[in-house]
């Protein structure tokens, strides 16, 4: 397939700050709001919980604005500047971040402005939180304690999510990427405003910091002011763990528990032994969208629509870990058909069944959803980082040459690496 | 058949955009929304016909009382053609299609980055071709069983129906979208057919596109498109709306659920038969205003109820309204939900004798301002929100030149109208 002609949406131009900071910025014209993304990058490992309580902290108040309140009060002043923080994980890597988005000056009315005072607001969310005696408040930091702790709790509410994470944990036992983003309970015993701000330094100045820009406004004054976000970050190449290596399938094994659903959550992972610089790794991509990424896909049309098993049903494949996963929400008495319905689908694929059309309509649809990035800031940040973070190449145009050039035998050659590792059922109780 | 009158052409300055649409003969309402520079093109054929359309008569014939979660039935079932479900042949234009059902509309949908007249042409044809047969309905009874399983296990859902539950005696806004598996199992072939002809006409429906195209060859492909298709005259359709009064049904609903964390909503409805267009608007626009000030995270109660470790930034609240009823919604992760609905309880007679401060009002004013600069960078928000307009009788764009107009005296009329402590329903979810 020849993908159609490259789109010309500017990408983002990097320059690095130091040997840890990287400062990424591109125009964008046709939006009507700025986008400012910050990411700390850190490794996951038994501490990501109170690294989490970090941008809860920061958010709670600054020097000028003490309380969350009043902090709240400046952004709507901001017009409505939206800052938030996410944390999140890649591969072996916690990603702890920033974004804000406030309007382009040129759509305020009577010539106001904004952009130096949103500069300037996230500067201080990040280098003037409110101290006391030197320190994030106590009262702060307890409050963001207990809240993280419910938002640990509350991680059952997603039962999905829940599913597989716990598939994650069965199958990658002793893998770094096993744990959660939000970390767990018991590494919430003990923080103190102490420690925690200590913390806070520790991440601002030796974690590697990448800091991406979309908005209409000259590079120029985008670079001078945004090198102010950098200040104390001295992260060097050994601040991360060097990078992990993948591994094959043990002997595939199935895990059961139970809880208060009403329909049974099954995630069944696969080991693919193609991690992100496998010559395999775009026909992974693609051999995926064939089993089960898009509503045209094999296990969609196949175990959903012919069989009637299921309503949700997909698979992704995450190659900084070298698995492949298979979600679906079935009911309980139906889950023994929907894993054999999924297993024939996989080999239907793995044998080379699958038509030319599927084939196309694979090809053509991972194009386009490479395209539709572009349109996105937000998404252009988050593809620009986690190619970054994989090792690639953050250039679209050449991934989509790549994938274009994908054949049928490359599919059924990335197939052949896959193997079943742990199935994971999360089943109603009364079944128990 | 062409246009049957000559365009309009909504415009706002403030936003920069700029609509042009036009009736067609058919009785479609068509319209295009220029987008310089983004790759995506997004389109749109919606009909005003969804959840709370559960009772109808034609040219004053006896009344049709409809099974809840026909529209969402409907909207699953359209996808399927004689020979193949409609997501085929989207995939082999390479765009990506889906469907959604709201209360008071069903939207068929694509976006892509290429072939654009040829999505659009398959877009018009799907949904003016249905292909209900007994067996093929009946299959469907599995798949949307285990979507509202699924949505049965999801406490955001629940714990939103719920307070709509409270909240009305019998008004169809408080019914589930996707109904129950006992109301869509009286769903038949013949029942799809009579609602398809009585709601899917052209009369009663919207095809919108956004996106960098020519709005001339738009016009003139959904000209020729439109017209392909003869439907008849209009259905002369009454829809025909269940009374509500101010009494709530029960001031507390509670359920128990595995959840990790309670989660609470509470709020207030509005009955407002025969309110119209830009009224509802305005409605909708001065009650945002008020709940913001007195529920937004800049305000004195959330400060309150936060420093109490009661509530977490998930509180928060909008209100929606829908043709004769509205209600807001305020709310969320919580660990003792008594105790937060004790609290607001408490304060509510001194927030209203207080009133809102007009300063408040302002900084609200520019926030909602930055806000809706940013939803009109979305093409899906622009569609959404061009649709949900024309099907309430109102324009678009009016919003954001009401925001400037609204006297601060209509924001605290309206909070002492809309906000009745006495009238305070509240919905849980408690842990199982």
């Amino acid at each position: 397939m020849t993908p159609s002609q490259s789109t010309h949406i500017p990408g983002f131009v990097t320059r690095e700050v130091g040997e840890g900071g990287f400062l990424h910025v591109r125009p964008e014209e046709r939006r009507k709001t700025s986008h400012l993304k910050l990411t700390w990058i850190a490794d996951l490992g038994p501490h990501n919980a109170r690294r989490c309580l970090i941008p809860a902290c920061l958010m709670r108040g600054t020097r000028a604005y003490p309380s969350q309140r009043l902090l709240n009060r400046r952004t709507e002043q901001l017009w409505g500047l939206s800052g938030t923080t996410s944390i999140d994980r890649w591969g072996q890597r916690h990603l702890v971040s920033l974004v804000a988005e406030f309007p382009d000056e040129g759509h305020l009315p009577g010539g106001e402005t904004v952009f130096d005072e949103a500069i300037d607001f996230v500067d201080q969310l990040i280098h003037e939180p409110h101290l006391v005696d030197g320190y994030f408040s106590k009262d702060y930091v307890d409050s963001e304690i207990l809240q993280h702790r419910r938002s640990i709790e509350g991680r059952i509410d997603n039962k999905s999510g829940w599913a597989y994470q716990r598939c994650l944990e069965e199958a990658c036992f002793d893998e770094p990427w096993r744990y959660h983003q939000l970390g767990t309970i018991e590494d919430l015993d003990g923080v103190e405003p102490a420690s925690l701000t200590a913390l806070w330094k520790e991440l601002k100045s030796h974690q590697p910091l990448h800091v991406h820009f979309s908005g209409n406004m000259p590079s120029g004054r985008v670079f001078e002011s945004l090198q102010k976000l950098f200040r104390d970050n001295c992260a060097t190449k050994d601040s991360l763990a060097g990078v992990q290596g993948i591994r094959a399938a043990a002997e595939p094994r199935q895990v059961t528990e139970f809880a208060k659903v009403q329909q049974a959550n099954l995630v069944m992972s696969y080991r693919t032994m193609i991690s992100n610089d496998h010559p395999l790794y775009e026909p992974l991509m693609v051999a995926n969208g064939i089993l089960g990424g898009f509503p045209h896909s094999r296990l969609f049309t196949q175990v959903r629509e012919k069989e009637s098993l299921c309503y949700s049903i997909h698979s992704q494949v995450d190659s900084n870990i070298g698995m492949m996963f298979i979600t679906a929400g079935v009911d309980h008495d139906s889950v023994g058909k929907a894993t054999d319905g999924i297993s024939e689908q996989i080999d239907f694929v793995r044998g080379g069944e699958f038509s030319e059309e599927e084939y196309l309509m694979t090809l053509s649809a991972l194009d386009s959803r490479l395209r539709m990035v572009q349109d996105s800031p937000a998404a252009l940040a988050d593809y620009d980082l986690r190619t970054r973070l994989s090792g690639k190449s953050p250039g679209l145009e050449d991934l989509r040459k790549r994938v274009a050039a994908v054949t049928r035998d490359d599919v059924v050659a990335a197939l052949e690496l896959v193997h079943p590792d742990v199935t994971f059922l999360l089943a109603p109780e009364e079944d128990s | 058949m062409s246009w049957s009158a000559d365009s309009t052409t909504l415009e706002n300055g403030t936003l920069r955009e700029r609509v042009v649409e036009r009736v067609h003969s058919s009785g479609a309402r068509v319209a295009f929304c220029h987008k310089t520079g983004y790759l995506r093109t997004y389109a749109c054929f919606a009909t005003n016909f969804g959840s709370i359309d559960d009772r109808y008569r034609i040219g004053g014939g006896s009344e049709v009382v409809l099974p809840d979660g026909v529209a969402h039935f409907l909207e699953h079932k359209m996808f399927e053609g004689v020979n193949e479900d409609a997501f085929q042949e989207f995939s082999r234009l390479g765009a990506s299609a889906n469907a959604f059902t709201g209360f008071n509309g069903t939207s068929y949908l694509f976006s892509c980055t290429d072939r654009f007249y040829e999505c659009l042409d398959h877009l018009v044809r799907f949904v003016q071709e249905p292909h209900f047969t007994a067996e093929n309905v009946e299959k469907e009874k599995g798949i949307i069983g285990q979507e509202i399983r699924m949505y049965e296990d999801m406490p955001g859902w629940r714990v939103y129906f719920n307070l709509l539950e409270g909240m009305y005696q019998s008004h169809p806004v408080s019914k589930d979208i996707a109904g129950t598996e006992e109301t869509i199992s009286g769903i038949t072939a013949p029942l799809l057919d009579r609602c398809w002809e009585a709601f899917y006409h052209p009369s009663n429906m919207i095809l919108f596109a956004v996106g960098d195209q020519s709005e001339d060859e738009f016009f003139d492909h959904a000209d020729r498109l439109l017209s392909e298709k003869d439907l008849g005259p209009a259905p002369d359709i009454e829809k025909i709306t269940t009374a509500e009064n101010l009494d709530v049904a029960k001031s507390r609903v509670e359920q128990s659920m595995q959840v990790g964390r309670s989660k609470l909503l509470f709020g207030w409805k509005d009955v407002h038969p025969g309110l119209n267009g830009p009224d509802l608007v305005r409605k909708e626009l001065v009650t945002d205003l008020v709940l913001e000030c007195v529920f937004g995270q800049s305000g004195a109660l959330f400060e309150k109820l936060q420093e109490a470790n009661l509530v977490d930034d998930s509180f928060g609240g909008g209100y929606m309204i829908y043709g004769d009823v509205g209600h807001s919604a305020i709310g969320g992760d919580v660990v003792d939900p008594e105790k937060v609905v004790e609290v607001i309880k408490s304060e509510l007679p001194g927030v209203l004798s207080q009133g809102i401060a007009e300063e408040d009002i302002d900084r609200q004013r520019r926030a909602a301002t930055g806000q809706l600069l940013k939803s009109f960078n979305s093409l899906e928000n622009i569609a959404g929100s061009y649709c949900s307009s024309r099907f309430m009788g109102a324009d678009p764009f009016e919003v954001v030149d009401l925001l400037s107009k609204i006297e601060p005296s209509e924001v605290v009329d309206r909070l002492q109208e809309h906000v009745q402590p006495e009238r305070l329903v509240s919905s849980v979810i408690t842990p199982a």
